[in-house]
C-alpha cells in the first residue's frame, strides 16, 4: 500500500507502549496493532484524532504517502 | 438451552430437506447402475420404474446408443446428487452470525458450475434424444427425462450469489481492518 503508518516510530520518540497508548485512546491493542504493522485498510478520523492527542503529534506524523 | 431463531429453524429444515434429496438422487444413480449391469447379463428390460422409461428395443437394436442413453441417465442422476450434497454442505457449515466467507464463496460457485454443467448435459442429451432412441415416443419421454429447463436460470442465479457474497467478503474485510 502507497501510505505507510509510523505509529511505531512516534511511539518511540514519545516513549510509550503499545499497551499504554491502547488504554489511553481506548483501543484494543488488536486494532492498533493491526495499525502498527500496515494491515490496516482504514482509519477512521475518531482513531486518528485520538493517537495524535495521546502521542502529542499531526496526522502527517502518523501517516505518510510514498 | 437457548431457543432457536427463525432462520436456524429454516436451515435445520433446509438441511434435512437437502439430504433426502441427496439420498434420493443416490438412490436412484445406484439404481439405474445396478438395472444397467444385470441388463447386460440377462435379457430384461433396462425399466425405469419411477418415470416409465423402457429402454428394451433400443437395446435390441443398437447396444451402444442403449449404453449411451443410459450413461447419460445415470450421470445427470449422480450430477444432481453432488448438488443436493454440495447444498446440505453449505447449509451445515454456514454461520448465521458471519455467513460472509471465501469458503461460502467457493462453495456456492462450485455449485453454480455444477448446476451449468448439468443443464448443458441435458441440453446435448436432449438435442440428440431422437438419434439416440431411432423412436419419436421414447425420444419424447427421454427428453421429459432429462428436462433441465430451469437449471440455466438456477445456475445464474447462484453464480449471481456467490458474487454478491464475495462482495460481501471483500466489504466484511475492509471493516474488519478499519481502526
Amino acid at each position: 500500500m502507497a501510505i505507510v503508518v509510523n505509529l511505531d516510530v512516534m511511539m518511540a520518540r514519545r516513549k510509550v507502549s503499545l499497551n499504554e497508548l491502547s488504554e489511553k485512546v481506548n483501543i484494543t491493542l488488536s486494532n492498533l496493532s493491526i495499525l502498527k504493522t500496515g494491515k490496516a485498510k482504514a482509519i477512521r478520523f475518531s482513531t486518528l484524532e485520538a493517537i495524535c492527542e495521546a502521542l502529542d503529534c499531526q496526522p502527517g506524523d502518523i501517516l505518510e504517502y510514498t | 438451552m437457548k431457543p432457536k431463531t427463525k432462520t436456524e429453524t429454516v436451515l435445520t429444515i433446509l438441511k434435512t430437506i437437502a439430504l433426502l434429496a441427496f439420498i434420493f438422487y443416490s438412490n436412484i444413480c445406484v439404481m439405474y447402475l445396478v438395472l444397467f449391469v444385470a441388463s447386460i447379463f440377462t435379457t430384461q428390460p433396462f425399466s425405469n420404474i419411477f418415470m416409465e422409461l423402457n429402454l428394451l428395443e433400443l437395446k435390441d437394436q443398437n447396444f451402444l446408443k442403449y449404453t449411451l442413453t443410459v450413461t447419460l441417465l445415470i450421470v445427470l442422476a449422480a450430477l444432481k446428487a453432488i448438488v443436493w450434497y454440495r447444498a446440505s454442505g453449505i447449509i451445515q457449515k454456514i454461520k448465521v452470525e458471519n455467513p460472509f466467507t471465501m469458503e461460502m464463496t467457493r462453495r456456492l460457485e462450485k455449485i453454480s458450475y455444477s448446476i451449468l454443467f448439468i443443464w448443458i448435459l441435458g441440453y446435448i442429451a436432449r438435442t440428440f434424444s431422437f438419434w439416440l432412441t431411432n423412436q419419436r415416443g421414447l425420444a419424447e419421454s427421454l427428453r421429459e427425462q432429462m428436462s433441465t429447463e430451469g437449471f440455466l436460470f438456477m445456475a445464474g442465479l447462484l453464480f449471481i450469489v456467490s458474487q454478491i457474497f464475495r462482495r460481501g467478503v471483500e466489504l466484511q474485510s475492509e471493516n474488519e481492518l478499519t481502526v
